[in-house]
């Protein structure tokens, strides 16, 4: 091993260690390169202690989406709010899923296709 | 049934009973849910990065390092193998051998620092890679540079590594240092201690994501072994146990020169290693217990809790943490260890040697203990009446029924009349005690389990009277139980809430042992693998873990509360705390050593209504001995008939016998009964042998009970000439070559008929200094060595968890040491010698280096106790519990009958038996809580007592003091705690009795005398002689 295979060999344990997880795979997306990875809060930062693993790329789109959500009103009921906040940054990551999922759908459906073209040949 | 004679009363003792501590207004806390604080994150595992290493030392005192072998690797691949040296522990021929040896076979070779700054820390620390030894705290001792005591706030309620050593590494500040403490014999803890400034670096900061301190990944090879199979191993024998693909080699003589024998030697003892690991790690997988850390597995324990946390069990101290601590009083007041007893001492005895099939679990399942386990909590009703009712009317055929063991979840007050209980008592007056099954009298009501109030009545054939019964009952299930499969295995399916867990995993371990029996080969292997992961399941969750207590020494005295089951709970100041493992469930404990106690009792019945005798039980095995003048034949019709006895006692689904006939009763390699003779000597020191056509013994079994501390005076390959090799059957487990030998001297000399003499002279390393062996586990330990230590550099120190030895000093007759080396000047009365030495592999050497360890002067080579003095009374060795069984007793042992003198409370029983034995009983090893307020008066009410009885001047001279010393001690209001009259009467009190007794005895033997003479010769002539005046012989006479 090198100094510089060493090095980045001790930044991956030291990021897969703040990360909380040896294997670490996006919840989203399903990325998982270890150098990608952030805790996204889920309710926005310094609302909800809830954080779920996201990739750099989906992490951009949900903290973009969290931008629309309602800003902070300090008169409001703190546990309502919290909840609040947390059912719509579930809905933006469900979004992420779903479009995934619609993504993979198709795909499985075009290869599908692709296959019998091949068999029949 | 018929009731035996009860005898006298032959002893006035204080009993011990064991009481409930906790720290003055404790409350259990719920770690898990304190809502105030963020949820701590989940240690991580360990990354797939592995280090394994090992060391290896100098063969003298500071067991120095001189080089030691490693593996570094990715996922099992290895990433760097390679060799590290201590520069000053090689010459610079060594080191060129080093050299040429990691060229020629492409290993990394570096120094100790090198080692320990690039590869321990640069890499395995910062990649978090798991750390693997065998015996680690050793190894990691050896490549320190500096050791001090762990530290931990004094005020701590658990500090884990208190008591431990902090081991320094590097001289890098960055690298953390590692702290070690010693659990046992086979565990320790292992961890880094925190660095400064982690934790703030500055990325982490930014993410605004915090780290706790790495604590590191250590897997002691040697741990994790006997956890999963019970037992000690040795590298090799664990390597061979485990059939790995290279197992550990012949050691090469490590006190020559390093050759490259040795290197490869080393090598392959870190290939070892590691591949011990990787079959432990995999059968630890099997077990399927998905939560548990192996890690954190320090004991059979721990897998325990590992399945009750598989099955979403929660522990009965979390969800019932207001349970009344007056209960939990009782509850331990009632709690005592399984039954090991010597009946027929010292006898060769024809004997059929017997053992109830998983006790433990047998008795859980009959008595339906698996609700509690599962249950929300527990309650409890008074049961007085029904109790009552219930033991009048039982008899020995009920309990042939399986239906009258699931009543016996009831605690009982009592006050014993002279029925046999089991009575926890100092019995040799040597601050240690044992539990006999002994007649007890009390003024005063004791708790014990209904079970052993069934005992009693089996065996003296009348019942206590019962002042109080209280009888539990579990609550609701609790919620969020799951079912698991053992090993993982489908077919082994369990579901807590529906199914017995104790009763289904004795028939699945039945199961597997039938289709093994058909079995061969890998198959075999498989069955085999199997039916061990069921037997750990059961023996592992059926008992320990419910009365688990970890004793911690801490830095100064405190209060404590004390509740112990015979009166109001009392303040006692101690170092000791006593804080109850994970599964702390007293009862469960409690009822299952009651319920056990009742089998043997049972046993003990029916072999003496058969006809028969026993030789000696132990917690579930019993010798059953064929009277002299009976026929074999009918000797084993009768035995079989005690055994079937208990067939229908087979809670299980699959037919087999309770008690059964062990193998050992069949002959050598064959399945036919042969002739099994038994001579016993004390508890748990028994052998068992046949006798061949020429009459001479062949062993089948012995106990190395009292041998085990001992280094061997001799190793396997040099045995004695004239004695026969013992059976490959005989050894393992604990028995060496040296043990057989012995025994086999001591059964030689017993069918000589001079059973008193057994001779010590058939080797002659057993006139050399007997050695013990004991690492330095603890900071203390260490500390006898300052003095030696104080003027050596590091590598010559003695260090921790190396070895020391210790031997023992011999007095003359007059009780004057011999050898120690008299200080000029006036003579002091001698302290008793307490020699210790630096290791060293030639016992010679460390011989001419042992020294007193407290006065710290050397101490002379003749003054040490020989092999042949140090055993010279192993083949006497009494059982102080019962009467008929000093030194050279012979025959069956006699009941003792205890008074209760009073009560002492006391925490749990001698834990490190192995340093006792080595480093002598320390005062303070046993944990005592004193006898409470009212205990007071009752030595006051003793002492007035004794006074009516013996007269007041007999009485005070007896506790050494004037009548009116006596008198002012007893009187009231000086009688309080910690009055040091009052402690001084505590202590003598049972002696004082003693001689009492023993006075009226001699007195009244010389009353008969002179009753005799009188008769002869009449008054006047008997005075004369006596040169008495006539009027005083004659009260002398009538005074008894
Ligand atoms: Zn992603
Ligand atoms: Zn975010």
């Amino acid at each position: 091993m090198d100094k510089i295979e060493l090095a980045r060999e001790r930044r991956k344990q030291r990021r897969l260690e703040v990360l909380g997880t040896n294997n670490p795979i996006c919840g989203t997306c399903g990325e998982s390169r270890w150098q990608c990875f952030e805790q996204h809060h889920v309710a926005d930062y310094g609302r909800d202690d809830t954080t779920v693993r996201e990739c750099y790329n989906c992490h951009r789109i949900l903290s973009d989406n969290q931008r629309d959500h309602p800003s902070f009103n300090a008169a409001a009921d703190p546990l309502l709010d919290r909840i609040g906040h947390f059912l719509l940054g579930l809905v933006d990551m469900l979004r992420l899923i779903v479009d995934k999922l619609h993504q993979f759908g198709m795909q499985l459906i075009e290869r599908a296709s692709i296959e019998t073209e091949g068999a029949q040949t | 049934m018929n009731a035996p004679v009860i005898s006298a009363i032959s002893d006035h003792l204080p009993i011990a009973l064991r009481a409930f501590t906790g720290p003055q207004f404790f409350e259990l806390k719920d770690v898990d849910a304190q809502p105030s604080k963020a949820k701590k994150k989940p240690p991580m595992s360990a990354s797939p990065w592995t280090l394994t290493f090992d060391t290896e030392t100098q063969a003298d005192a500071g067991q120095g390092l001189r080089f030691g072998g490693y593996q570094l690797r990715n996922a099992g691949q290895i990433v760097e193998a390679g060799l590290f040296y201590d520069p000053d522990g090689v010459t610079p021929a060594e080191l060129d051998l080093l050299a040429a040896y990691a060229d020629h076979h492409c290993l990394a070779l570096r120094t100790r620092e090198g080692f320990v700054d690039e590869i321990f820390f640069a890499r395995a620390y910062q990649f978090r890679a798991r750390v693997i030894g065998f015996n680690l705290p050793f190894d990691i001792s050896r490549i320190a540079i500096r050791h001090g005591a762990a530290r931990s706030a004094a005020d701590a309620e658990a500090a884990p590594m208190r008591g431990g050593f902090t081991f320094t590494l590097s001289q890098q500040k960055i690298y953390p240092n590692i702290q070690v403490k010693h659990l046992s014999q086979r565990a320790a803890i292992i961890r880094f201690a925190a660095t400064m400034g982690q934790n703030t670096g500055r990325s982490q900061r930014k993410r605004g994501s915090k780290v706790s301190t790495r604590r590191g990944h250590f897997i002691d090879v040697k741990t994790m072994a006997a956890a999963l199979f019970a037992r000690n191993f040795s590298l090799d024998a664990l390597s061979r146990f485990l059939a790995v693909d290279n197992p550990k080699r012949d050691k090469p003589d490590f006190s020559a020169p390093i050759s490259k024998e040795m290197i490869g030697y080393a090598m392959g003892d870190v290939q070892a290693t590691w591949e011990c690991h990787e079959r432990l790690m995999a059968r630890f997988d099997r077990l399927g217990l998905s939560g548990t850390n192996p890690e954190k597995i320090y004991s059979e324990a721990g897998i325990g809790k590992g399945y009750l946390r598989e099955m979403g069990i929660a522990p009965w101290r979390k969800l019932q943490s207001d349970f009344p601590r007056h209960l939990i009083a009782k509850i331990m007041g009632s709690y005592y260890g399984g039954r090991s007893e010597v009946r027929i001492r010292r006898e060769i005895r024809q004997v059929m040697l017997c053992d109830f099939l998983s006790m433990y679990p047998t008795v859980c399942t009959l008595m339906g203990l698996w609700r509690f386990v599962i249950a929300q909590d527990m309650t409890w009703a008074d049961s007085t009446a029904e109790t009552r009712i219930f033991l009048d009317a039982i008899s020995l055929a009920d309990l042939q029924d399986q239906s009258p063991w699931s009543k016996l979840t009831t605690l009982v007050r009592v006050v014993p009349n002279g029925e046999i209980f089991p009575v926890r008592a100092d019995y040799a007056d040597t601050g240690e005690t044992t539990i006999g099954a002994n007649h007890l009298s009390s003024d005063h009501p004791l708790w014990f389990t209904l079970a052993d109030c069934i005992a009693a009545k089996v065996l003296t054939g009348r019942a206590p009277v019962i002042v109080e019964a209280i009888t539990f009952a579990p609550g609701q299930v609790q919620d969020g139980l799951c079912a698991i499969n053992i090993g993982g295995n489908p077919d082994y399916h369990v579901d807590p809430a529906t199914s017995d867990f104790f009763k289904t995993l004795i028939e699945l371990r039945q199961s597997v042992k039938a289709r093994q029996k058909g079995a061969s080969g890998a198959e075999w292997e498989a069955f085999d693998t199997e039916q061990n992961a069921l037997k750990i399941a059961a023996n592992s969750t059926s008992y320990g873990i419910w009365v688990e207590q970890n004793v911690e020494t801490r830095p100064g005295r405190r209060a404590v509360t004390v509740h112990g089951s015979t009166g109001e709970p009392f303040s006692f100041k101690t170092d000791k705390s006593e804080l109850p493992g994970s599964f702390f469930h007293p009862l469960l404990a409690t009822l299952i050593t009651g319920a056990a106690r009742l089998m043997l009792a049972i046993a003990e019945r029916l072999i003496t209504d058969e006809g028969l005798d026993w030789c000696f039980c132990d917690t579930d095995s019993m010798a059953i001995a064929k009277p002299i003048n009976m026929e074999g034949e009918e000797f084993a019709r009768r035995a079989t008939r005690v055994v079937d006895w208990f067939t229908p006692l087979n809670p299980y689904a699959f037919h087999a016998p309770i008690l059964k006939i062990e193998e050992v009763n069949k002959r050598l390699g064959g399945d036919e009964l042969q002739p099994l003779y038994c001579w016993a000597i004390s508890s748990k020191r028994y052998a068992l042998f046949n006798l061949n056509e020429d009459g001479k013994p062949v062993l089948r079994k012995v106990s190395a009970h009292g041998l085990g501390h001992l280094r061997p005076p001799y190793d396997g390959d040099d045995p004695p000439s004239d004695i026969p090799a013992p059976d490959g059957t005989v050894l393992g487990k604990g028995i060496r070559r040296w043990h057989c030998d012995l025994w086999h001297q001591i059964i030689m000399s017993a069918l000589a008929g001079r059973p008193d003499q057994v001779p010590l002279d058939y080797h002659p390393a057993l006139a050399n200094p007997s050695i013990c062996r004991y690492a330095a586990t603890s900071p203390d330990l260490l500390r006898w060595f300052k003095t030696y230590n104080a003027d050596r550099s590091y590598r010559d120190q003695v260090k921790p968890f190396g070895f020391l030895l210790s031997m023992s000093a011999w007095k003359d007759w007059s009780g004057e040491t011999i050898g120690r080396v008299a200080k000029a000047g006036r003579r002091k009365a001698p302290k008793p010698l307490k020699p210790i030495a630096p290791f060293d592999t030639d016992h010679d050497k460390a011989v001419k280096s042992a020294f007193d360890r407290d006065s710290r002067a050397p101490v002379l080579a003749e003054g040490l106790k020989s092999y042949a003095q140090a055993l010279a009374q192993y083949h006497l060795q009494p059982e102080a519990k019962f009467l008929n069984a000093r030194y050279t007793d012979r025959g069956t042992t006699i009941r003792r009958h205890v008074h209760v003198a009073y009560v002492r409370h006391i925490g749990k029983e001698a834990h490190d038996w192995e340093r006792q034995a080595v480093l002598g009983l320390d005062a303070d090893s046993a944990i005592s809580y004193g006898k409470g307020e009212q205990a007071q008066t009752s030595i006051a009410d003793s002492i007035r007592a004794l006074i009516a009885e013996f007269g007041r001047a007999s009485t005070a001279k007896a506790f050494g003091l004037s009548s009116r010393q006596l008198e002012a001690a007893i009187s009231s209001g000086s009688m309080r705690q910690r009055n040091p009259i009052a402690h001084n009467l505590t202590v003598r009190m049972p002696k004082a009795v003693n001689e009492l007794r023993r006075s009226q005895l001699v007195k009244s033997a010389e009353i008969f005398r002179l009753q005799a003479v009188v008769q002869q010769f009449g008054l006047r002539e008997t005075a004369r002689r006596e040169g008495v005046d006539p009027s005083n012989l004659r009260r002398y006479i009538a005074s008894i």
